[in-house]
């Protein structure tokens, strides 16, 4: 069943329905909020008991069929009135408390229209606040000064608690016809409209008793420059015989330097990475290493590479580097604002992964054993007992344990995720701050391939807590993921002296390597080939193989078109988890951070 | 023992049952244990409710099974645990687990006793040894291979062998129940070999009648409207967390019970529910769903005289 996702205030507000209707398998076609945006809990109570002691789905056909008229809205906030006296009625024996919720709504009511000022008054719907007044003074025992008309339809708005569903819609269509002057209240359209009223009267009774059309989708999709395929996912195609476009070197590196800022290794450092990576497949690539975690503000934005589909430089060098900038900007503040919209199920998964870790990584801490005084004897201390008296001649297990982890989190950000950026930060956040709540260190960076150069951007170093850094995360570019892993691979064994025993990559893919620097010709080849294909996917296998043999567990987690997950398989073996939607994500993620730690023996 | 079969008759508990109760404690009461281990013998005030798990359970008992109880939270499962040694008058070795459970905290580990080394027994080898009843709480906390230590003393061999010392016989009196719930955050699937050696009952939510029950029976002096309102208030919370709109840290039995209590000593039924059911959960959003149910049934400013019959001491 599909349903809708309820953000913010508009949630607590269907919490209340659903708890007074006491069931959960509807989405309520009406909220109540106060007019300065809060819910308000007492008509959210209303709708709740009227979904479970009359017919919703009836009512809200009903409430449809008077239209949207600023007649059809007066009428519609004022039956709901009607409504509560009878749902009212019906529940207070079962809820003793209604009667005190019931005053503390009127004492609610008067607080605000003293609050409103004379203009606000004259854009009151008077016959919405007569009937309000009429109803709240009756409740706290008060007299309302109100026309004889005013006083006949309040009188007519006490809904009996006996009725029934067709009971209630056999009032409210009278009311409607003697009242309102609406008609056909039963799913058909008004014959006809009295007064238009404009302005605060309308939003009013809009605002009283709205219809719920916010909602969030879960996922935001957006139209990427590149050919759309499957399911968001944006797949980049070669042109035919098309060579890498790079016009020079020297060119090629002051744009990858401009795009994303200074590489983080000195010149000799990378020539020595580049000479022991940039081999057979990759002899004609390059490496970049850079900070991408904000501290530099402005590293490259949505860059797209030279293709059919391509935005081709228009503008100067500077100019183009600073509208990169505003893009990736732009995207950083989609990434978090995905966050927000989607708060409650981020935190929701943070607070699963979290758990499922720290059961995790318990199970496989082992505890040093200490001297103690009872435990698992000491064979060759023993004879200290008798001679010594030394009574500490056991073992015992100590708090203290040597099972040290960290995880690197490799996202990848090629111009085929565009469509799934904020899904993809969103993703890499629960399970950085997931593990750093468990006290595993984690690195997170973001990699593509850009005129040759195969680009590695730190988003969060394993010192820095703060997981902000990864809604710098944008997509755009290419992906030579065999080389990337090649490069992780080096770096993390380079990084082995000084950390823990236990290295896990986590790498957040939708499987289809793909690159515009060609792979050069071979004993075996007479032409250049295209990177991509079944030659990309074994290239990165390999290097997935290679890096599982020094010791690094890897895992994928495979986010993409069902079209690759014969790459997924292919590249990573069993070692990987597919999914679909952030409800399964930290199920998923446990389940295969649980898998790679137990694949010891093939690591 | 006497009051807790009256209970159970009341309950409607199958009088065969019972019987054979009787029979199995005419049989092991004989047994000699020391006096401060016959101090285990629970005398539980708390009475679980429920017929139909009460026979399923006390059948399973009398059949030398082991029993786990499997559920989610408020279902009663260590009430039951202790009513079921209490009523057999077996001693009781509570165990709870947690992962680093290993064999030696299970079966007993090596120690100086100022002369020589010996054997400091376990809870589970003290059970066997005195024919006890041995909760393995949470069971499920625990990883499986720390559990392999059972196997023998849960099955048919109905031995422990201790490695360096003896293989001790299990008492027939003894009886092995395990908890577990598989919904909280940090457990994990027992093993088929584990699983195969208990008979396991799945434990129901605590009906509504039966809560009601329970609640007179812990506050004899409870206004019944009111305690309908409370029944209704746990049921709600229930329902919240199975919709998974709140998680189950709120949905407790316990602290409902407890804020009652709060309220029958002098506190503010807002303030007594928010200490023992809201802030069980940490999240602030939860929290104020968990109230929104709270304000829906409970008014905040009730009092003891709200709440309670004056009693008959108090009335004069």
């Amino acid at each position: 069943m599909i349903r809708q996702h309820y953000t913010g205030s508009s949630r607590r507000a269907v919490n209340v329905i659903w708890n007074a209707a006491g069931r959960y398998d509807f989405d309520p076609p009406f909220l109540a909020f106060f007019p300065n945006g809060d819910a308000d809990d007492y008509f959210n109570l209303v709708i709740g008991l009227a979904a479970k002691w009359l017919d919703l789905d009836r009512l809200n056909a009903f409430f449809e069929g008077l239209g949207l008229s600023n007649t059809a809205q007066e009428a519609s906030a004022v039956l709901w009135l009607g409504i509560e006296n009878c749902v009212f009625q019906k529940e207070l024996p079962d809820r003793p408390i209604l009667a005190q919720l019931r005053k503390e709504r009127a004492e609610a009511f008067y607080v605000y229209s003293a609050g409103l000022s004379r203009q606000q008054m004259m854009l009151q719907s008077m016959k919405v606040f007569d009937q309000e007044q009429a109803r709240w003074a009756g409740v706290l025992g008060k007299k309302a000064v109100l026309s004889p008309a005013a006083v006949r339809l309040s009188k007519e708005l006490m809904f009996s608690g006996d009725l029934d569903t067709d009971g209630v819609i056999r009032e409210m269509t009278r009311i409607c016809e003697e009242r309102f002057r609406l008609r056909g209240g039963h799913g058909a359209e008004p014959s006809y409209r009295k007064i238009e009223v404009r302005g605060f009267a309308d939003a009013f009774a809009r605002r009283f008793m709205r219809r719920e059309l916010r909602s969030t989708d879960l996922l935001i999709l957006r139209k990427g420059s590149g050919n759309g395929d499957r399911k968001g996912s944006v797949q980049l195609g070669h042109r035919i015989g098309q060579a890498h476009t790079s016009c020079s070197t020297e060119k090629d590196q002051a744009y990858i330097r401009g795009c994303f800022g200074p590489c983080l290794y000195s010149d000799r450092e990378m020539h020595i990475l580049e000479n022991a990576l940039c081999t057979g497949t990759d002899a004609a690539c390059r490496l970049w290493i850079a900070d991408g975690s904000g501290s530099r503000h402005g590293g490259a934005a949505a860059e797209v590479p030279d293709t059919d589909h391509s935005v081709r430089d228009t503008g100067s060098a500077q100019s183009q580097e600073k509208l990169l900038q505003q893009e990736q900007e732009n995207q950083r503040i989609r990434n978090v604002r995905f966050y927000h919209d989607h708060i409650f199920r981020i935190q929701e998964n943070i607070r699963d992964l979290t758990a499922q870790t720290d059961t995790i990584f318990a199970s496989y801490m082992h505890d040093l054993p200490k001297r103690s005084r009872r435990g698992r004897i000491d064979a060759e201390k023993a004879w200290r007992l008798p001679v010594l008296s030394d009574p500490d001649v056991f073992w015992s297990a100590s708090d203290i344990t040597e099972f040290s982890v960290t995880v690197d989190l490799l996202l990848d950000a090629s111009q085929s995720r565009m469509n799934n950026q904020e899904m993809i930060a969103s993703q890499a956040y629960i399970i950085a701050k997931s593990f750093e709540s468990c006290g595993i260190p984690v690195r997170v960076s973001a990699f593509r391939s850009l005129r040759g150069y195969t680009v590695l951007q730190r988003l969060k170093p394993y010192k820095d807590k703060k997981c902000e850094g990864i809604f710098q995360y944008y997509a755009g570019g290419w992906n030579r993921d065999g080389l990337c892993l090649k490069m992780m691979d080096y770096l993390m064994k380079d990084e082995q002296d000084t950390m823990a025993s236990q290295r896990i990559l986590l790498v957040l893919t939708d499987a289809s390597p793909n690159d515009s620097m060609q792979v050069p010709p071979d004993e075996k080849h007479l032409f250049a080939r295209e990177y991509e294909g079944d030659l990309a996917v074994q290239d990165a296998a390999d290097a997935v193989r290679q890096i599982q043999r020094d010791g690094i567990r890897t895992a994928a987690i495979f986010f993409g078109a069902s079209a690759h997950l014969d790459n997924v398989h292919r590249i990573y073996g069993q070692n990987y988890t597919r999914i679909r939607s952030l409800s399964q994500f930290s199920d998923a993620v446990g389940a295969l951070l649980k898998r790679a730690l137990e694949d010891r023996g093939t690591a | 023992m006497k009051k807790l079969m009256e209970f159970l008759s009341q309950e409607g508990v199958s009088r065969k049952l019972l019987d054979r109760v009787t029979e199995y404690r005419k049989t092991y009461d004989v047994m000699e244990i020391p006096e401060e281990t016959s101090r285990r013998i629970p005398q539980s005030e708390v009475r679980y409710y429920g017929t139909g798990v009460w026979e399923k359970a006390i059948a399973a008992l009398l059949s030398g099974e082991n029993l786990l109880l499997a559920g989610p939270k408020a279902t009663g499962k260590n009430v039951l645990a202790e009513n079921l040694a209490e009523l057999f008058g077996r001693p009781l070795w509570d165990v709870s687990f947690h992962v680093n459970v290993d064999a030696s905290y299970l079966i007993g580990t090596d120690t100086y006793d100022g002369s020589r080394v010996t054997f400091r027994p376990g809870p589970v080898y003290n059970c066997a040894v005195y024919g006890g009843f041995g909760v393995l709480d949470e069971i499920n906390m625990a990883r499986n291979e720390a559990l392999a230590v059972l196997h023998a003393t849960l099955d048919f061999r109905h031995v422990i062998d201790v490695a360096g010392y003896d293989r001790i016989p299990v008492s027939p009196a003894a009886r092995f129940i395990g908890t577990m719930n598989y919904g909280y955050a940090g457990t994990r699937d027992l093993n088929e070999a584990l699983c195969s050696r208990f008979a396991i009952l799945d434990m129901p939510l605590i009906g509504e009648g039966d809560l009601q029950r329970l609640l007179k029976d812990v506050f004899p002096a409870i206004k019944p409207k009111i305690c309908q309102q409370f029944v209704h208030l746990f049921y709600e919370i229930e329902r919240k967390a199975q919709a998974a709109e709140i998680s189950e840290r709120a949905l407790d039995l316990r602290g409902l019970i407890d804020a009652i209590r709060l309220v029958e000593k002098g506190i503010r039924s807002g303030d007594a529910l928010e200490m023992c059911i809201v802030n069980k959960t940490f999240d602030a959003y939860e929290r104020r769903l968990v109230t929104d149910v709270i304000n829906s049934r409970i008014p905040t400013d009730l009092k003891r005289e709200d709440v309670f019959e004056e009693t008959a001491g108090q009335g004069e």
